[in-house]
């Protein structure tokens, strides 16, 4: 995002704040893409999607007096979808839905369109596997092609960690998705190290 | 072994700096298990960054602007006189109000207005000592715990005798709002002045604009003076919004 797009939300979320509606308008117009997306990649359900989506929105409106610039409106409204999301899966106890009829991954031809689709349905079910926190990882580096340290503010923990998290979530998807053991990843919390990983 | 984590996503990424990269070159030729690691890595990796970007599903602004009026509709109590306030800041109290005087220590209008597309908007304006500080006012009479109002639904006459007896129990309805515009909120104050011929000894404690049995309808909620030394009394007047006539009114006294 341009610096010029930055300030521009940063006028409008302080106007919406202010009470002018059609300056949160615009913050959701600008913005719906990418919240869309991220929930929708979290979540794997189109309905829960626009659920996370609208979540986010309705608790953006809500803070917005609390928004107070220290990181960029996206980096806000972005920590503020993924927690949706969360909010989201827990209420509903459970993880993405399996995706079924999955066909038989990975030999499929990607310039076949049908493969294509397959893979995509692929990667979701394998990404409802990953845990939330590291979910979160792969779907905002990965997916959505933040920077890392983009990342690491949007999720609130220092960048090691979000670095650890990264390879580890990515080592867990690939195993899941060529059918290798699963890689055991432990629920992220606060006081997980930053750095390295000790063998036991 | 310590495993270089924080540095395999970099690696993977091909971010890493010469030095860096060294270091997990060395690493990973004596280490199988970080060695099949970033394979997977590398497998998710290129499987994530292909998906095909996201569609956004058609009416999604809508449904979340639908989901704020909801939200506005259904405004939390704010708890103006003891509780944490959460209302909209304002940036300037409305003109109108300026002839209340700040001694009153609260004046509080809210205003349901429609906006152009004709959808409601909730707007609200207070001063309190210091306009856009929301910080309990201690020591009024008129101090009291915050009650709900849903100024954007259909008023009726029962509901106007909800509204009428919530004030003068002394609470007063505060929606979670936004700031209406000086003009609008002049326009509503102008018609319920002339449809109701108020005499301007009335204090204003809430001017809504919302419907009336469907009709669109500005109501004000106001703070008489006793007559012949008799107990002030809070009166509540509706008028169409379109020829400010008087659709109702109903008055309680005050309790103390």
């Amino acid at each position: 995002m341009s610096a010029d797009a930055g300030a521009a939300d940063e006028i409008l979320a302080r106007r919406a704040a202010d009470g002018n509606d059609d300056a949160f308008a615009e913050l959701v117009r600008r913005h719906e893409r990418r919240v869309y997306s991220i929930a929708l990649r979290m979540t794997g359900r189109e309905e829960d999607a626009r659920d996370a989506a609208q979540d986010a929105f309705v608790t953006a409106y809500r803070k917005l007096s609390s928004f107070r610039g220290d990181s960029a409106f996206t980096t806000w409204l972005h920590r503020v979808t993924v927690n949706a999301t969360y909010d989201l899966l827990r209420k509903r106890s459970r993880g993405p839905e399996p995706v079924e009829d999955v066909p038989e991954p990975l030999a499929s031809d990607v310039d076949d369109p049908a493969g294509r689709v397959a893979q995509e349905l692929d990667v979701r079910e394998a990404l409802a596997r990953v845990p939330e926190e590291y979910r979160a990882v792969l779907v905002l580096r990965d997916m959505e092609d933040l920077p890392i340290e983009e990342v690491a503010a949007i999720l609130g923990v220092p960048l090691g960690t979000v670095k650890s998290r990264c390879h580890r979530a990515r080592v867990a998807l690939g195993r899941i998705l060529t059918g290798e053991p699963e890689a055991a990843l432990e629920r992220a919390d606060a006081s997980e190290p930053s750095e390295g990983r000790s063998e036991p | 072994m310590t495993h270089p984590d924080d540095l395999l996503a970099g690696y993977v990424d091909g971010d890493l700096g010469e030095r860096e990269r060294a270091k997990v070159d060395a690493h990973i030729a004596t280490c199988e298990r970080c060695r099949a690691d970033v394979r997977s890595a590398r497998v998710a990796r290129d499987r994530l960054t292909s998906a095909p970007p996201v569609e956004t599903p058609g009416g999604l602004a809508e449904e979340i602007s639908d989901a704020i009026r909801h939200e506005k509709r259904e405004a939390p109590v704010v708890e103006v006189f003891g509780g944490t306030p959460t209302p909209r800041k304002s940036s300037k109290p409305a003109a109108w109000l300026g002839a209340i005087g700040v001694a009153a220590a609260i004046v509080i209008a809210a205003f349901v207005l429609k906006d152009v597309n004709g959808s409601p908007s909730v707007a609200t304006d207070r001063a309190a000592g210091n306009a856009g500080v929301s910080a309990p006012v201690a020591g009024s009479a008129e101090t009291s715990n915050g009650v709900v109002l849903q100024p954007s639904h259909d008023y009726d006459e029962a509901g106007i005798e909800r509204l009428a007896a919530t004030a003068a129990s002394g609470k007063v309805p505060v929606p979670q709002t936004s700031l209406a515009s000086e003009d609008e909120a002049a326009t509503a104050n102008r018609c319920l002045m002339k449809g109701a011929q108020l005499r301007g000894d009335e204090r204003p404690i809430e001017l809504i604009q919302a419907t009336f049995d469907g009709k669109p309808a500005d109501l004000g909620v106001y703070r008489l003076p006793g007559s012949n030394g008799g107990p002030e009394r809070i009166a509540v007047w509706v008028v169409s919004s379109r020829d400010c006539s008087v659709l109702s009114f109903t008055q309680h006294l005050l309790q103390n």
